[in-house]
């Protein structure tokens, strides 16, 4: 390797770098000389011809290449010169003849081995320095190579102007998928040949997906925090939905099995047609017979005013009791008039005439009077006390009910025979009794359901009296019919299931009872306390 | 009229009111007066029943446009739609306004009922599963009395019950507690209209 300056550089270069060259040389000389000794295959006037080609191919060979024109010669060569990779181009383009001389061996061995086949090139261009190496070294360099004057320059190293020019930082690797990158054809006319489309796309290569293993390896101390971890937000999420339905099953199991004790043990008197209880003495219970005595002393055709304040729930509870005392009315041809505070109140008390009482002839022929309903609550019971005519009614009938002949002779409220005050609630009644306290002498009646009695009893006994006899629950229907003679009837009907149902119902308390308090078999707010914690 | 102006006014007007009927209870001759105006208060109560099925009707129409359950408040909407028309086309004692009053409202509301003596008597056996303290052992105790007063078990009377024990906590006991609950009532009732009267309370706004 020789460089053309106008001083020789050899004459600045240190004394052990002088020495290494020399050196160099030295073995490369040597080693050239030994090559030439052995006869080395790599030329190519000496190259042995293939074994297998036959005679006529060999005298073909020779006599071509001995007729071959320079020119020719000069051609084929750049024929050839087509097929050799870009790079082995570029390195000859770069090899000026003059300014640079190969080395011995490649020079020897270039052409040849461009003959010699798609191998024998792509072992040439293994063997082949960087791309760079030529262009950096057959650089026309007419300055020295090193100079004292200019500080060297590292590899790697960029100086500072030249690195505030770059755009930016560029990627150190190719980024782009080994499909994308240029690459040289491996096979076929192109062998060799870089930048090509590759013949064969590896879209077409059908091969077997890898199999990832899914697996989480961790550390037993990674796994007890997660464990921890887990538990903790299923604490938050509270109980496990499993866990709640384990929990919620025996609730559920224990309504069902009460409800079906209850609905059989009523079910059964009813089918059987049982009446074996007894019904209730009328000794204690004196205010359901000064009922019976009120109503049985009642002229024919006295008017008798009917508070019907029911509420559609508890009508099956009222029917019994509300039965007995209307037929009581009836057969004392009592002249009905109903009114009511309530919205669904006349509309009650139309369906129990209509159903129980449709054969009466009052009910049949219509002689009791529907005053309608009577809106504003206790400041409109308190005007209707005061005067009944001007109280504002909402009533079905277009004709003024005050115009029938039942209630010509009515001018004030005490002018009915008897109040009757028919309530399912406690508040209802309570409203009536207080507010006609001071305009009714005589008092009022009451006909209750089991829930109001405590709370109107208390009037019975208050002085002066408001509250001059009470019926209440089925007991009082039951206590009634039996005051009346009564042997059949929708109360005595419903004593024998009440009598079986209210045993059921006891029952069933003394075993929750001794369940809960006493075996403590398996108490519920413990087991509750765990689902919460999410145990 | 702005709520500035209405307030004072409908506060006068509910105080006068008040104070009026208050002193007809105790003055002669002014029954006639108070009761027009009572009468006047009926005709607004029942203006109050349209209001209040507008307003349910609007509510549950608002529903339906946020998407919250929209299905119920659609039946419910629809159903109500349609018993006010037919009521309101044959009336009350109409074959179609009486035919759905029977045969779904009192069926709905007695089943209601009846699921809710179930759920009493769950309540019950589960009393002292519960809570264990004094009181509930002294509740469960007069309930089982009451139970056991209130009629035979199983067809079988239990005189000790049903002519002893029963008809005396019906009767005094019961009595004496619901008196107490009366008069708490009363003075509840008269401390509320009295508030109302000086204008301390505006239940109707301000």
């Amino acid at each position: 390797m020789s460089y053309h300056s106008a001083q020789n550089p050899e004459d600045d270069l240190p004394d052990w770098l002088r020495a290494l060259r020399k050196r160099q040389e030295q073995e490369s000389t040597d080693s050239s000389e030994s090559e030439d000794a052995s006869g080395d295959s790599t030329d190519p006037a000496e190259e042995p011809e293939p074994a297998q080609d036959p005679d006529w191919l060999s005298e073909i060979r020779l006599r071509y290449q001995r007729g071959k024109e320079p020119a020719e010669a000069a051609a084929e060569e750049g024929h050839l010169d087509d097929t050799k990779p870009r790079r082995l181009r570029a390195m000859g383009n770069a090899l000026a003849p003059g300014e640079l001389e190969p080395p011995a061996d490649q020079e020897d061995s270039g052409p040849a081995r461009l003959r010699g086949g798609d191998k024998s090139v792509q072992q040439e261009e293994a063997q082949l320095p960087p791309e760079n190496f030529f262009e950096e070294s057959a650089t026309p360099s007419r300055t020295p190579a090193f100079s004292e004057d200019e500080p060297s320059i590292t590899p790697g190293e960029l100086p500072g102007w030249l690195q505030a020019l770059r755009p930016g930082d560029f990627p150190k690797e190719d980024s782009r998928s080994e499909e994308m990158l240029p690459g040289s054809a491996e096979g076929g006319p192109l062998a060799g040949l870089s930048d090509v489309l590759p013949a064969d796309p590896s879209i077409t290569q059908v091969e077997t997906a890898p199999v990832f293993s899914s697996r989480l390896e961790i550390t037993e101390n990674q796994g007890l925090h997660a464990a921890a971890f887990t538990k903790l937000l299923r604490e938050v999420e509270g109980p496990p939905e499993d866990e709640a339905r384990r929990v919620a099953r025996p609730k559920r199991v224990l309504n069902i099995g009460i409800a079906a004790v209850l609905f059989l043990s009523v079910l059964f008197p009813l089918l059987t047609r049982s009446q074996s209880a007894v019904r209730p003495d009328p000794q204690f219970f004196p205010e359901t017979t000064s009922v019976y005595s009120m109503i049985d002393v009642l002229p024919a055709g006295a008017p008798v005013l009917v508070a019907f304040e029911v509420q559609p729930a508890l009508f099956g509870e009222m029917a019994p009791l509300v039965s007995v005392v209307f037929a009581h009315l009836l057969e004392r041809q009592a002249n009905l008039v109903f009114i009511s505070t309530r919205p669904a109140g006349p509309a009650l008390a139309e369906r129990l005439l209509q159903v129980q009482f449709a054969a009466s002839p009052a009910v049949a022929t219509g002689t009791y009077t529907q005053l309608g309903y009577l809106s504003g609550g206790m400041a409109a019971l308190r005007s209707f006390i005061a005067d009944p005519r001007s109280a504002v009614l909402s009533t079905a009938s277009v004709d003024d009910p005050w115009q029938s002949p039942t209630l010509e002779p009515v001018r004030q409220l005490f002018d009915f025979a008897l109040i009757l005050v028919v309530s399912s609630s406690a508040e209802d009644g309570r409203a009536w009794i207080e507010q006609s306290a001071d305009l009714l002498p005589g008092g009022l009646a009451g006909v209750t359901s089991a829930q109001a009695s405590p709370l109107l009893r208390v009037y019975l006994h208050s002085k002066p009296q408001t509250l001059h006899g009470l019926v209440s629950g089925l007991q009082g229907a039951a206590l009634y019919e039996r005051l009346r003679g009564q042997e059949t009837g929708l109360g005595r009907t419903y004593w024998d299931a009440y009598s079986y149902g209210l045993g059921a119902i006891v029952l069933m308390i003394l075993l929750g009872g001794l369940y809960g308090r006493l075996i403590k078999l398996k108490p519920e707010k413990p087991a509750a306390a765990e689902v919460q914690r999410g145990a | 009229m702005n709520l500035r102006v209405a307030t004072p006014l409908a506060a006068a007007v509910a105080v006068a009111a008040g104070v009026f009927i208050l002193v007809s209870l105790f003055v002669p001759g002014l029954e006639d007066l108070r009761n027009r105006i009572l009468n006047w208060a009926i005709l607004m109560a029942a203006l109050a029943l349209l209001l209040g099925m507008l307003n349910l009707f609007s509510v549950h129409f608002e529903k339906i446009r946020n998407r919250q359950q929209p299905v119920y408040s659609a039946v419910l909407i629809i159903a109500m739609l349609a018993t006010f028309g037919i009521t309101a086309w044959e009336g009350s004692q109409g074959v179609i306004s009486t035919w759905i009053f029977n045969n779904i409202e009192v069926p709905i509301e007695a089943s209601l009922m009846a699921v809710l003596a179930i759920s009493l008597t769950l309540a019950a056996v589960r009393l002292l599963q519960n809570r264990k303290d004094l009181m509930s052992i002294v509740f469960a105790v007069t309930l089982f009395i009451l139970l056991l007063g209130s009629g035979p078990l199983f067809g079988i009377e239990l005189p000790f019950f049903t002519s002893g024990l029963g008809p005396y906590v019906n009767g005094i006991l019961s009595t004496g507690a619901m008196r107490g609950l009366l008069i708490g009532v009363a003075l509840g009732t008269m401390l509320t209209g009295l508030r109302i009267l000086i204008a301390a309370d505006r239940p109707y706004g301000g």
